[in-house]
């Protein structure tokens, strides 16, 4: 009997110091705040498409997060407080209009495909929010919505005049650029000889950022993707891609353009810890100019391979035999 | 003995299911054989992907714009089938080669001058007014595509 007393005792003593403890924790709670909302800068879209962004998105990625109280409560309001500044470093719809016109496309074009590779909205979110889920309705409308935005240019006489100045220019000088090769703000240097490498895929896209490309890998890349070992890469795996713009006419024919960029992947699981390994580097026309001023261009670029984690980070490899669709003939 | 035929049909059946697995899991690429990439296009319509690929002679008339000028210029033309990129709606990625072509500069000496074609895998692909190319019709079509600028 005394034990009993003594026990239960000891445990009304726990209870109350967790309780202050949790009491305390709360004048550390640091809840998320909303910033005033400008109407001149929240996002101009349809109806219908605004709707959708509230009811899956706007939680996190706007000035108007409406949580419950839980959200409200430490130790839990850290990780919402944590999530919520993240998200909205990402994109913040409150304030969505004061990007550029091709910023907005690109975002577009990424949420709805986070939506389609089930990254967003969270599985966490959704698990508590159940409302927050997307029907294939609001996904097809997002689609809808992203094709809108950008929208086919055919037979494009700009692009026509600037491939054509560009191939005679590079005839007429007939002479090789200099030896010396850029290096990317990720350390990541221009790679002089990769059309002698393996192409792996080539790919056109046909959202934000129309062009037509060839991928390359170098002999480790490309051992890697045959024998599919691409979870995780092998070190030293470099994948590098060529675009050149489009020339799209109504009969359906993509002609390339003129010579736009090259990009470059490399596996260095030391050097870039911070991406699962992967550095990245653009370089950008004839001259090859490094794109991204600083280092923190390559999580801006990690971000968006977040949705290819299946693929090893990586998008443009050809699919598995077992996936790849019968031929067909269009009649 | 009826248990180890048995016993034996399984195996056979197991590793017949490992082999198809293994072949399932493999992704292919097109082995140019030392060529280079000329130039790049695609039907969105006839969901193709074409990349066509110079020898030496080849890429080095391109850079001088002088195609269709030396002897032993060749070009190879891999046809896929266009997918939609599983990983990226926006993007198209190639998927099944449905055709690899070859066009070769020939000159007198060789009992043929011009350019000679040959189908080497698969069907010839259509005509943009969807009727079947002639030899010279597709000949034409692919020296009309202008070649890529690389830096």
């Amino acid at each position: 009997m005394i034990v009993k007393r003594v026990f239960s005792k000891k445990i009304l003593w726990t209870l109350g110091i967790l309780f202050a403890v949790f009491i305390g924790l709360q004048f550390f709670a640091n809840p998320v705040s909303n910033p005033e909302v400008n109407t001149e800068t929240v996002i101009k879209a349809p109806d219908d498409v605004v709707a959708i962004f509230k009811k899956a998105c706007y939680d996190c990625h706007s000035n108007e997060t409406n949580l419950g109280i839980e959200s409200k409560i430490a130790p839990f309001s850290w990780f919402v407080n944590k999530d919520i500044t993240t998200a909205r470093s990402r994109f913040n719809f409150s304030t969505f209009d004061t990007l550029s016109s091709v910023a907005k496309q690109g975002l577009v074009w990424e949420m709805v495909n986070m939506v389609l590779n089930n990254k967003m909205p969270l599985a966490s979110y959704s698990a508590i929010h159940p409302k927050a889920k997307l029907t294939t309705n609001d996904v097809n409308r997002l689609i809808e919505y992203a094709e809108s935005l950008s929208p086919p240019v055919y037979h494009d006489t700009t692009a026509i005049r600037l491939a054509m100045e560009q191939y005679d220019a590079v005839v007429a000088s007939g002479k090789p650029l200099e030896e010396k090769l850029p290096v990317a703000a990720t350390g990541i240097a221009y790679i002089k000889d990769f059309r002698n490498w393996q192409v792996i895929s080539t790919t056109n896209r046909f959202d934000n950022n129309k062009s037509i490309r060839v991928v390359y890998a170098n002999d480790i890349a490309a051992k890697a993707v045959k024998e599919n070992q691409i979870n995780p890469w092998p070190e030293g795996s470099i994948i590098v891609k060529a675009v050149w713009d489009i020339v799209e006419e109504k009969n359906g024919d993509i002609l390339p353009g003129q010579f736009n960029n090259v990009q470059i992947m490399e596996k260095d699981s030391k050097q870039f810890s911070d991406s699962e390994g992967w550095g990245f580097a653009k370089f950008v026309g004839l001259e090859r100019v490094p794109f991204g001023q600083t280092a923190s261009y390559n999580a801006t670029c990690f971000n968006c391979h977040k949705a290819a984690k299946e693929n090893g980070y990586v998008f443009n490899i050809p699919l598995p035999n077992g996936e790849l669709l019968p031929i067909t003939d269009i009649e | 003995m009826k248990r180890l035929s048995n016993l034996l049909m399984f195996l056979v059946v197991l590793t017949g299911c490992k082999h198809i697995e293994d072949i399932n899991e493999k992704r292919e690429v097109f082995d140019a054989k030392g060529k280079q990439v000329y130039t790049v296009f695609a039907n969105r319509m006839d969901k193709t992907m074409s990349v066509v690929y110079g020898n030496h002679t080849a890429v080095l008339a391109a850079a001088s714009g002088l195609t269709g000028l030396n002897k032993g210029e060749q070009l190879t033309i891999v046809t896929y089938q266009e997918e939609i990129d599983p990983f990226w709606y926006g993007s198209n990625i190639n998927g099944r080669i449905k055709s690899i072509e070859q066009l070769t500069l020939k000159r007198p000496e060789d009992g043929v001058k011009g350019w000679v074609y040959e189908l080497v895998e698969g069907r010839r692909p259509k005509s943009k007014n969807g009727n079947l190319t002639t030899n010279f019709d597709r000949i034409q079509e692919i020296l009309e595509k202008r070649p890529v600028v690389f830096p």
